[in-house]
């Protein structure tokens, strides 16, 4: 109880979850594995901080941040989507 | 707030933020059959379980005990990889909770919701998943009415003892031999292959037969995907080794000769024939009754990937009539597979399904072993017309094939395994 506890505290504040965040996560877990099964070439987004991921998918989308699938992947992501997923990846452990 | 009240809020803030306990899942319960471990099928299978938190019953029938990627075989063709490196078990799965049954499904009965197996038993459904993948068109080639010839001219299509019977055949090709690719019509199974599979074998021949040649008969009028890409791998990578034709369409063959019979020019003899027939739904879709576009694929509501045509019965991955530019791939099958797991879960809880679905696709070939390229696409539900239609603006493919893709390619195939089989 006490660890529980421990571990709802320290998580992020987060919107309402839904499936649709959910399932927007989903498409990036085929190349960004959850639970540490993948190779970390690709970076795992679990847990990692809301802000970081959504201004990542930004600067992609945006052109500011070169690189080589995610600028053309991020452009098909909607800002709506983007705080969604980035937000449900923050609450994983 | 009590400590108390303050525990049960924080857990339920906990379990909802997790996402694996939303409403739906506690709802959900049932029985889902699930045809075809691959990556559409144990993608559906896997993520079923962990979206109902548990609470579907998931049964997964496949007949292979193991099972062998499509994606990076080319590369066991090429010889940079062994078998063992694109063969996977099922145990994980089984771990996840999935009843992992090894048949083959011979016949579904919609109304009674049950499918045959070929051990004699019968399974009940809630509702049937299907990802059957691909069947081949062998009476397109009259000459495969002898079914030796099929294994003389192997297609190397569903990867298995083919690849490494085309492999070896390779390795065996007299010095100075030659290689030739026949490519069917669009669509088949994953665009690019056949051209990355040029690459790997100009890549083997390169260190091994130099004089050896590659020669692509293609059905289509032009290289089908990341065409300048391959192209330029092989002006520059392997020169005066792969030579492409266009608008060469294999009608038969001739097994005296060796040679590839053409719809519109003079026969090829070659030392190696890979014969890619035309391809359609895997059979158990036929006998379910979802076949509905040209006899060859099954027409689904791409909300929930369940049948136009059979209620409760879901199709994935090749064996579907895709959305326009979503292509036939092992990454498109395992997006696809989420939102018909997602969709289903929705649907055993009596909740309404997510009417926004989106799905993206990423697709690496090998040049060479070291050099790789991609082609990117996002794909979004669209409420009047549908269909997922692709992002105008999104994907695309790499400016060059480099070191770097190669890298990220070798991480994509490790990591869409885990994905999909746990």
């Amino acid at each position: 109880m006490a660890a529980l506890l421990v571990l709802a505290a320290s998580a992020a504040p987060v919107a309402p979850p839904s499936t649709h965040a959910r399932a927007l996560a989903a498409t990036c877990t085929t190349c960004h594995t959850r639970g540490g099964a993948g190779l970390a070439a690709i970076a795992p987004l679990d847990g990692r901080a809301a802000d970081g991921i959504a201004s990542a998918m930004r600067a992609f989308r945006s052109g500011e941040r070169a690189g080589t699938v995610m600028p053309q992947l991020a452009r098909g992501y909607t800002d709506a989507d983007i705080d969604a997923l980035a937000q449900w990846f923050a609450a994983q452990r | 707030m009590t400590s108390r009240r303050r525990f049960l809020a924080a857990s339920a803030a906990l379990a909802l933020a997790r996402g694996e306990t939303a409403r739906a899942a506690a709802r959900a319960h049932g029985r889902i059959v699930v045809v075809g471990g691959g990556y559409g099928g144990a993608t559906a299978a896997r993520y079923l379980r962990l979206w109902s938190g548990g609470a579907l019953d998931v049964t997964l029938v496949e007949r292979d005990r193991a099972f062998v990627s499509c994606p990076m075989s080319n590369l066991v063709i090429g010889g940079s990889l062994a078998m063992a490196d694109i063969t996977t078990g099922f145990d994980a799965l089984a771990a996840a909770g999935v009843r992992v049954v090894h048949a083959a499904a011979r016949g579904v009965d919609p109304a009674a919701r049950t499918v045959a197996l070929d051990d004699g038993t019968t399974l009940a459904y809630d509702r049937l998943v299907l990802s059957p993948g691909i069947d081949f068109q062998f009476d397109a080639i009259p000459a495969f009415a002898d079914i030796k010839l099929r294994d003389a001219f192997p297609h190397a299509w569903r990867a298995g003892p083919q690849t490494l019977a085309l492999r070896n055949a390779l390795v065996s090709m007299r010095a100075g031999g030659v290689f030739a690719i026949a490519i069917p019509l669009a669509p088949f199974r994953c665009p690019p292959a056949p051209y990355e599979r040029a690459c790997q074998a100009a890549a083997y021949f390169t260190k091994a037969n130099p004089r050896a040649k590659v020669l692509i008969l293609d059905a289509n009028d032009d290289v089908l995907s990341k065409k300048e890409l391959f192209k330029a791998a092989w002006q520059t990578l392997y020169p005066g080794m792969v030579e492409y034709r266009p608008n060469n369409a294999l009608t038969d063959v001739d097994p005296a000769t060796h040679a590839a019979k053409l719809e519109f020019a003079d026969d090829v003899k070659a030392d190696v024939l890979n014969v890619i027939p035309p391809q359609k739904a895997g059979a158990i879709a036929d006998a379910a009754g979802v076949v509905t576009a040209n006899g060859r694929w099954c027409e689904v509501d791409f909300l929930t990937f369940e049948s136009i045509k059979v209620k409760g019965v879901h199709v994935l991955g090749d064996a579907i009539q895709t959305a326009p530019l979503m292509p036939k791939s092992a990454h498109m099958a395992n997006q696809q597979a989420k939102v018909c797991a997602a969709a289903v879960v929705a649907m055993m809880a009596g909740e309404p399904v997510d009417p926004a679905p989106v799905a993206a696709n990423t697709c690496y070939s090998f040049m060479s072993d070291t050099l790789a390229a991609h082609v990117t696409s996002v794909h979004r539900y669209d409420a009047g017309q549908k269909t997922f239609l692709p992002v105008e603006n999104a994907g695309g493919v790499s400016s060059a094939s480099n070191a770097l893709e190669a890298s990220y390619g070798r991480a994509w195939a490790k990591n869409i395994r885990a994905d999909t089989f746990g």
